[in-house]
């Protein structure tokens, strides 16, 4: 299963502001994250998981954790035992893009 | 007592709880001496990044205990706090640590925009203190404080034209907080809701500082939504809560608008039936709420009105930051509706041309680095308020006009005009602005009134990029283009407010309508930027409306507040209309409920249901099929419960097996999770399942956990659970072997860990392979082996590191 999406920055920041980030957001998340444009890339990612399982569901049931080389994986609550998550996300000027792979494995 | 420090002293040897921190999922209490004794690291921590005495720390945070604890950690190292509006934009907050000469900044993940640390400034994240300051140790010898030295300076105004940060002083603040004491006794121990920022002086004198003197509690909320509001006066028996005007207004309207709906509303006017009515919505409050506390504008009579006749107690005060900030406040014994009550004790108060001057210990000596307003701000000693009062024969004040044109919003955020009119006046168009507070029924709203340079221009356009400009709280509502050649202006050209309102109130008047337009619509014109009329009930809101998950997320949040529903955005979908939209908040629909969430089988009733059926059933059949052995027992002796336990997964019978080997003090403290799936599948479930769930929830302790969506909710459970002091068994493979090996772990576990924060103990199966695969259909006798390891702590770990660890702990477990 696929999922793509697209984020464009500008109005990302004009609309975050209003919000609660904790409302789209973990802990975990906002900690490793302290920049707009990260932040946005992960917001893209998850409404990319959310297209792949073909459904919205809770912002928090996903979040995304940097590892050592700052590759972003993806976990969520909601794929089963048998699944993996892929994501990659990229930027560029106004644009934050990501997507994401759910794959049954074995 | 005579400084903050001095207030700051009493806590160390109480033990009663002072905070409670409530994040939706837990409740984290904070007694009095932990307080003293982590304020007193914090302390150390500021003075080993250079900070000493005199020197500014900025506080840009949303509520918390943490927020008190840097508070004082400041003030103990000797500097001095300046507190920053958390739901202000980074404009404002960099301005004033400009202004302030701030040298270090707190401040907090949950901003979107943060402060960098450039040019010498230091900042740390609020989040993070709990783990920073632990590694440090009290601050050796407190910097000796006197009550006339400075504590904080708070930034009143807006910060454009003419900044003024108000200089409080320990004595000041000390001074307010003994007089409100003293003006209202209640001898019983609070417990206070707080939820305005407190970043003010209202919020931090009354609702905190005070408070913590008179050693009552205080519930802060990492999310402060009506919801959760609503949650904590259930759960928390909250006595007192300090609210600003426009939220008894907004609640007003919420009340209404529900008993409207249940034809209920004209039934209030008759007695008997407004008693049994008030009764129900008391209910809501708690039994133990005692009084709003209401200040920061003022109340409207028939909101007073309103609340007394339902049998609220709202207590009316009027201050300024500048009096630190309480000047006068109504009693329970003594109450005018419409006044603001008796000045404290010690606080003169007297009418110069009307105008309010106030004299005591609590008023302040002047602005910072600002001669020239500090100057104007006193006469012959005394504070010139610049709001217009009477006061009656018995000494009760009444105000009659604020000359400030402060906006106070209904999360009590000031809002400054000029701040907006700079912007709006640098807009292309725009000759000259003015921007007032309007009320159109729930409370005051900012409204621009534009004087363009040519009536050609388009209004529309030019407040579309002013609030594009503006900060988030700061964003215009309404506007009206003045069609005269100028707005009416004093002698010294200053534009006269109070004749432009009066004006555009009575335009208002005339063209009702206007005002009446429909709330949703306007919502959804505003997020979807549609002109109204493009908008119809039968409107598709992602296809037609063209909202992206973005403006989603804007639409519920306005939504939210308007409406004060709990709504997730899950609720629109492809297929979901404007028509739809609006049933659902009519309906006022509450969040579907999880099933399977049983907190009673906690209480003395289901555990000693659960030791009967052990004793007459349960256990006399698992002898049947298994001889059980259990091994390092030793590791549970001195855990701290509650604790989650983690154990591999082999059959069905793994949990009373381990259930069995718990020494019964913890056996009966213990939840299990199982899997919703297992019992509600989507695909049918066999009837004997459906029989089975009551009886492993009533026989087992057990809960659901879904693993598709609803897993916030079963967390929340959790979450009370452990505050329950329940221990949790979770199975982290989510399901049975299929291999006979330990599978992968379910990656909820190391949300579930992290939100929870208690220990984990990994618990190893041996011989249920044998006793009963998955696949058998009956379990045949054998000998199973439970092997509890170590508690393991986890502090700053994520998620998958917890997970990493959590399993490695129950593969290194081995038996002896």
């Amino acid at each position: 299963m696929l999922g793509i999406d697209i984020v464009y920055l500008p109005e990302f920041k004009e609309k975050i502001k209003s919000l609660s980030l904790e409302k789209v957001f973990l802990d975990v998340e906002l900690s490793q994250n302290k920049t707009q444009e990260s932040l946005a890339g992960i917001f893209a990612a998850k409404e990319a998981f959310f297209k792949a399982i073909g459904r919205k569901e809770d912002w928090l049931s996903i979040w995304i954790e940097k590892e050592g080389q700052g590759k972003p994986q993806l976990y969520s609550t909601l794929i089963k035992d048998n699944q993996k998550a892929e994501v990659s996300i990229s930027h560029s000027g106004d644009y934050a893009i990501a997507m994401v792979m759910i794959k049954d494995e074995g | 007592m005579k400084t903050l420090i001095d207030l700051f002293k009493l806590f160390e040897n109480r033990n009663s709880k002072a905070f409670v921190y409530n994040t939706g999922i837990r409740r984290f209490t904070f007694k009095y001496s932990e307080i003293y004794g982590v304020s007193l690291q914090m302390a150390q921590y500021l003075q080993k990044e250079g900070i000493e005495k005199g020197d500014k720390v900025a506080l840009w945070a949303p509520n918390s205990p943490y927020w008190a604890i840097s508070y004082f950690g400041i003030l103990l190292s000797g500097a001095i706090v300046v507190p920053i509006d958390f739901a202000g934009g980074i404009k404002r907050a960099e301005t004033i640590v400009k202004l302030s000469h701030a040298k270090f900044i707190i401040q907090s993940n949950y901003k979107f925009e943060k402060l960098s640390p450039i040019g010498g400034l230091k900042t740390v994240m609020i989040e993070d203190l709990s783990f920073i300051i632990k590694s440090f140790d009290s601050i050796k010898k407190i910097i000796q404080t006197k009550p006339e030295n400075i504590a904080e300076i708070v930034y009143t105004s807006g910060t454009t034209g003419d900044p003024k940060g108000v200089v409080l002083t320990h004595g000041n603040i000390i001074s307010n907080v003994l007089g409100a004491c003293d003006h209202i006794v209640i001898s019983k121990h609070l417990n206070f809701l707080s939820v305005l920022p407190l970043s003010h002086m209202l919020e931090q004198t009354v609702g905190c500082l005070t408070p913590l003197y008179r050693g009552d509690t205080i519930i802060y909320l990492r999310t402060v939504k009506p919801s959760s509001i609503m949650q904590a006066f259930k759960e928390e028996n909250i006595a007192a809560m300090l609210v600003v005007p426009r939220f008894l207004s907004l609640l007003k309207n919420t009340i209404e608008r529900d008993l409207d709906s249940k034809g209920l509303k004209r039934l209030l006017r008759f007695g008997i039936l407004r008693k049994i009515i008030s009764k129900s919505i008391q209910k809501k409050f708690g039994a133990n709420f005692q009084m709003f506390i209401a200040g920061g504008a003022s109340l409207p009579i028939d909101v007073f009105k309103f609340w007394k006749d339902l049998g609220f107690r709202v207590i009316e005060g009027y201050g300024l930051t500048e009096c630190s900030p309480i000047v006068c406040a109504n009693t329970f014994a003594a109450q005018i509706p419409g006044s603001v009550g008796k000045p404290l004790k010690g606080i003169e108060v007297k009418l110069d041309n009307n105008e309010l001057l106030v004299k005591g210990k609590n008023v302040f000596s002047g602005y910072y680095q600002n001669p020239k307003a500090t100057e104007a701000a006193f006469k012959e000693g005394w504070f010139r308020t610049g709001d217009y009062g009477e006061i009656d024969k018995d000494g009760f004040i009444l105000i009659k006009g604020r000359k400030k044109d402060v906006i106070v919003n209904a999360s009590g955020i000031n809002i400054y005009p000029d701040e907006i009119e700079a912007v709006l006046n640098k807009t292309t168009g725009v000759k000259e602005s003015c921007v007032i507070g309007l009320d159109k029924g729930d409370g005051e709203e900012v409204h621009a009134v534009i004087l363009l340079r040519n009536s050609n221009e388009n209004i529309v356009e030019i407040i579309k990029s002013a609030n594009e400009k503006l900060d988030p709280l700061a964003q215009i509502k309404g506007f009206s283009v003045w069609s005269e050649f100028d707005f009416p202006r004093t002698t010294t050209l200053k534009i006269q407010k109070f004749k432009v309102k009066e004006i555009i109130l009575n335009e208002n008047k005339k063209n009702k309508s206007e005002f009446l337009n429909d709330t949703l619509i306007s919502l959804l014109a505003n997020v979807s930027k549609k002109q109204e009329s493009e908008i119809k009930e039968s409107s598709l809101l992602t296809s037609d409306l063209g909202l992206n998950s973005l403006s989603r997320l804007e639409l519920i949040n306005y939504l939210e507040q308007e409406y004060r529903v709990d709504l997730e955005d899950t609720i629109i979908n492809q297929n979901t209309t404007v028509a739809d939209l609006r049933k659902l908040l009519e309906k006022r629909e509450k969040v579907k409920k999880q099933r399977g969430l049983w907190l009673w089988l906690n209480n003395g009733f289901g555990r000693t249901i659960r030791e009967f059926l052990d004793i007459v059933l349960h256990k006399p059949i698992s002898h049947l099929f298994f001889e059980l052995q259990s091994q390092g027992l030793s590791n549970l002796k001195n855990i701290k419960e509650p604790v989650v336990f983690i154990a591999n997964h082999v059959s069905y019978l793994d949990q009373p097996a381990i259930m069995y080997s718990l020494p019964r003090n913890i056996r009966y403290k213990t939840a299990s999770a199982t899997r919703e799936e297992y019992f509600f599948s989507e695909n049918g479930t066999p009837i004997f399942r459906k029989f089975l769930f009551p009886w492993g929830m009533v026989g087992f302790n057990t809960f659901l956990l879904p693993q598709k969506s609803g897993f916030r909710k079963s967390l929340a459970f959790m979450g009370k659970l452990i505050d329950h002091k329940v221990n949790i068994l979770v199975f982290p493979e989510g399901e049975r072997t299929r291999t006979g090996k330990l599978g992968s772990f379910m990656n909820g576990l190391g949300l579930m860990v992290k939100e929870l924060q208690v220990p984990v103990v990994p618990i190893k199966v041996l011989g249920m392979e044998k006793i009963y695969p998955r696949g058998t259909k009956f379990p045949k006798k054998g000998k199973c082996t439970i092997v509890f390891g170590k508690p393991i702590e986890f502090t700053t770990e994520m998620p998958s590191e917890i997970i990493t660890k959590a399993r490695k702990a129950i593969l290194d477990l081995t038996p002896n």
